[in-house]
């Protein structure tokens, strides 16, 4: 067996594990946090208006921290977002961890290219990244400049 | 010296942050992370991008001599590398569990390794 294939059967055996879900969502609350206080507020920011202390914060964001609804509540809603739990299949795409927010957008594409991304697709604009649904609900890749033009 | 050798980490392609690991790593992940939860965080990272992630309080710091080091969530577990073409890249050559919360000499003198590996480009990808 190959180096590689090694490292894929940890995480096989990983993905398998009951834990692995609770860990996949710290890494989601993280993930969240980063990408909405990027530019806009620091941790000791987030911190003070979520009423909490910033090593706490530190600790979430570095994934070491276990919270509880009602915490993860409370730092979503000081970033001025809200959240609800997607849950999904083993086998499907798991669904972008952030698309809702100020700059969401439901639009049409106007792509001249027929096959990539479909004629009719949703588009959820995040901060900074563009996800596409076409009407089955499945994830288009998106290129904005390349395949569609965007027009709001 | 041989050159380093780095091999891909992940089979998976939806990465925004592609994870080249030396033979070191590779042996020390799979003894050291045999749960998958160190490997596990890093593939979050990769399909991320490593630029989310990086920064002063963030999971993937700087070290010095523009190496960076990740850290394992509840051990003192550090995976050791650089960047090549931006963030897209990352070449991880070296692992360690720490002695304690500061390196110690040893440490410092493999993080100097990675760095002078990175500077002189003494590395390079196979194919496995």
């Amino acid at each position: 067996m190959s180096k590689r294939d090694q490292i894929a059967q940890i995480l096989k055996r990983f993905d398998e594990h009951h834990d692995s879900v609770g860990i996949s969502l710290r890494i989601d609350l993280a993930s969240i946090i980063l990408r909405a206080i990027d530019d806009r507020m620091s941790q000791k920011e987030l911190a003070a208006a979520a009423k909490m202390s910033q090593s706490y914060v530190s600790r979430v964001v570095n994934t070491v921290q276990n919270c509880e609804f009602d915490v993860a509540g409370r730092l979503l809603h000081a970033l001025g977002l809200r959240g609800r739990l997607v849950a999904y299949a083993p086998d499907q795409t798991p669904p972008p961890v952030m698309w809702t927010g100020k700059s969401a957008n439901t639009i049409v594409s106007t792509s001249t290219n027929e096959q990539t991304p479909p004629k009719e697709c949703t588009f959820v604009k995040t901060y900074g990244e563009i996800f596409a649904f076409d009407t089955t609900g499945t994830t288009v890749p998106v290129v904005p400049s390349k395949d569609i033009r965007l027009t709001y | 010296m041989a050159r380093t050798a780095v091999y891909l980490l992940f089979i998976e392609t939806n990465v925004v942050t592609t994870i080249w690991a030396s033979n070191r790593v590779f042996k020390i992940l799979r003894k050291h992370d045999k749960q998958g939860l160190f490997l596990e965080r890093i593939r979050r990272f990769a399909q991320d991008g490593f630029a989310l992630w990086q920064g002063p309080d963030r999971p993937i710091r700087a070290e010095w001599n523009e190496v960076y080091r990740i850290g394992h969530p509840s051990t003192l577990f550090r995976l050791i590398g650089f960047y090549v073409g931006g963030q897209s890249c990352f070449v991880a050559c070296d692992a360690f569990l720490k002695s304690g919360q500061k390196l110690g000499r040893e440490e410092r003198q493999r993080v100097n390794e990675v760095a002078r590996i990175r500077a002189e480009g003494d590395w390079y990808k196979e194919k496995e």
